[in-house]
């Protein structure tokens, strides 16, 4: 495990911009505009503002799924600053695999994957050897409550909340240096988020930092060092 | 970071059939252990790519393969006897199994043949070899001995894919692979690619005009739009933020 990420800056955002084009509609969506913070190792900044203020949007846009159109975002690794905004595909490919984690609102199960493979898989990519990436996995799964016969089933059959805990350890399988998280909490069962909190907790203490959107900040309490408002921001910024 | 040797690259390649543009400025790489997906409309010029990729088409542009030996050399311009030697590095999967297959030979004997004409004569080798490739293509081994006329279209497809596996190729075009395969066939044949791609890190270049079948097993994907690249990303940016209108509209019309 690389030690590299305990301390200091890990992501600085300067002015970054999401603007979709819709060219059947020809028209252009403003996701957001402006936005600025930086992060250091085990912080975690909770994003807030309303619906379509743009939460998900940002996360998307740090994780490339989303092209920024400005702005940039720093990401510190071990062979030096990298800029979000400007890398090629290529490279985002192995930045996401090594440095930053991300949770969606939902998991888009791959169709004949069991839950077992999905979870294992990041684990594999980091040079862990399948017996051992599968015996973790199932034991982060069970962690969160996943019934142990869903371990060699295909997600694609189950409910939300067991959708969403095979999403989250697949994430938090690999303690990532950046983990992005987009409401994790909404479709889970009481003791899931509470096993959810605690190994936030220990992935803060090893330093890994953390952006999260959550509706609900018990599911949350005691872990959130600062907050960055988007719908504030949109607005001075349309004043300026 | 440091720059990335692609394993082929495609350097503003056109071509044209009469006045009329088939392919216009196409540069493409591939990389290795990765899988590249071609997405187009019909008559985009998806097939006309492959057969250039495969060095059956003629076409202006370059065509490199960083392979010891290749290097620096455009195989668009290679000689015709020169060609085999360079195709020995890729093999072709073809949306009608009977382009590639003789339909009335055994299984078998279509996978040994690409051992039979690089020179192997030992039947052991020919039949363990080819064996070994059926079974990492998934085909049921009992039904090694039938020909692909008695086959269905999802084991013809594993035979053409044994057939590209037994030449141990550093790419793997597939034109269509999966296109007339029922939903169950064509879902276990996407599971055999993913595998291979895994298992044996092969670098894998899908055609396909259904986005929901190269979402499944690409890593990146270039859209062809009337012969030019109009898009290419990562897989999942060019789903959730297509910025060309074609894109646009094909991912909106997706099912």
């Amino acid at each position: 495990m690389p030690q590299d990420f305990r301390k200091g800056k890990v992501l600085q955002v300067v002015n970054l911009e999401k603007r979709f084009f819709l060219h059947r509609l020809g028209r252009e969506v403003l996701a957001f505009q402006q936005v600025s913070f930086s992060l250091q190792a085990g912080e975690f900044l909770l994003l807030e503002g309303p619906n379509g203020s743009g939460k998900s949007s940002l996360l998307r846009t740090l994780y490339r799924s989303y092209w920024p159109t400005a702005g940039q975002a720093l990401l510190q690794t071990p062979l030096g600053t990298v800029d979000l905004a400007r890398l090629g595909d290529r490279e985002v490919l192995a930045i996401r695999r090594e440095r930053i984690g991300y949770v969606s609102q939902f998991l888009d199960p791959r169709p004949r994957t069991t839950a077992l493979e999905l979870v294992a898989e990041p684990l594999l990519w980091q040079g862990v050897a399948e017996n051992q990436a599968r015996h973790r996995a199932a034991e982060l799964l069970l962690e969160l409550g996943l019934k142990p016969e869903l371990l060699e089933t295909f997600p694609t059959s189950f409910s939300g909340g067991e959708k969403q805990k095979v999403n989250l350890a697949r994430s938090l399988i690999h303690p990532y240096p950046l983990l992005l998280l987009d409401e994790p909490t909404a479709s889970l069962d009481t003791a899931a988020k509470l096993a959810l909190r605690e190994r936030l907790r220990a992935l803060k203490q090893q330093g890994t930092a953390i952006i999260g959107v959550f509706h609900s900040l018990d599911d949350v309490s005691g872990l959130v060092d600062k907050t960055y408002s988007l719908e504030v921001r949109a607005n001075v910024a349309s004043r300026a | 970071m440091a720059e990335e040797t692609p394993l082929l690259e495609l350097v503003k390649v056109c071509k044209a059939y009469g006045d009329r543009w088939a392919l216009k400025n196409v540069s493409l790489k591939l990389y290795p252990q990765e899988v590249l997906g071609v997405v187009g409309a019909s008559g985009s010029g998806k097939t006309t790519l492959l057969k250039i990729l495969y060095l059956q088409e003629t076409a202006q542009g370059e065509y490199r393969l960083n392979v010891p030996g290749w290097e620096g050399r455009n195989l668009l311009l290679l000689s015709r006897y020169e060609q085999p030697a360079a195709r020995h590095y890729l093999a072709m999967v073809y949306q009608d199994a009977a382009q590639a297959l003789r339909m009335g030979f055994a299984a078998l004997t279509n996978v040994a043949e690409p051992l039979v004409l690089r020179g192997e004569r030992r039947f052991g080798v020919l039949e363990a070899e080819a064996q070994e490739a059926l079974e990492r293509a998934d085909f049921p081994l009992e039904r090694a001995g039938d020909p692909p006329a008695s086959l269905s279209g999802g084991e013809r497809q594993r035979v053409q894919i044994a057939k590209a596996l037994v030449q141990k190729p550093l790419a793997v075009l597939l034109d269509e692979p999966t296109t007339g395969l029922d939903l169950l066939v064509q879902a276990t044949f996407l599971d055999t690619l993913r595998r291979l791609k895994r298992q044996l890190g092969m670098s894998l270049i899908l055609v396909s005009h259904d986005l929901s079948v190269v979402r499944a097993v690409a890593d990146r994907i270039v859209v062809l739009y009337q012969g030019e690249v109009v898009e290419e990303g990562l897989a999942d940016q060019v789903l959730e933020d297509p910025r060309h209108p074609f894109t646009q509209d094909l991912v909106a019309a997706r099912l």
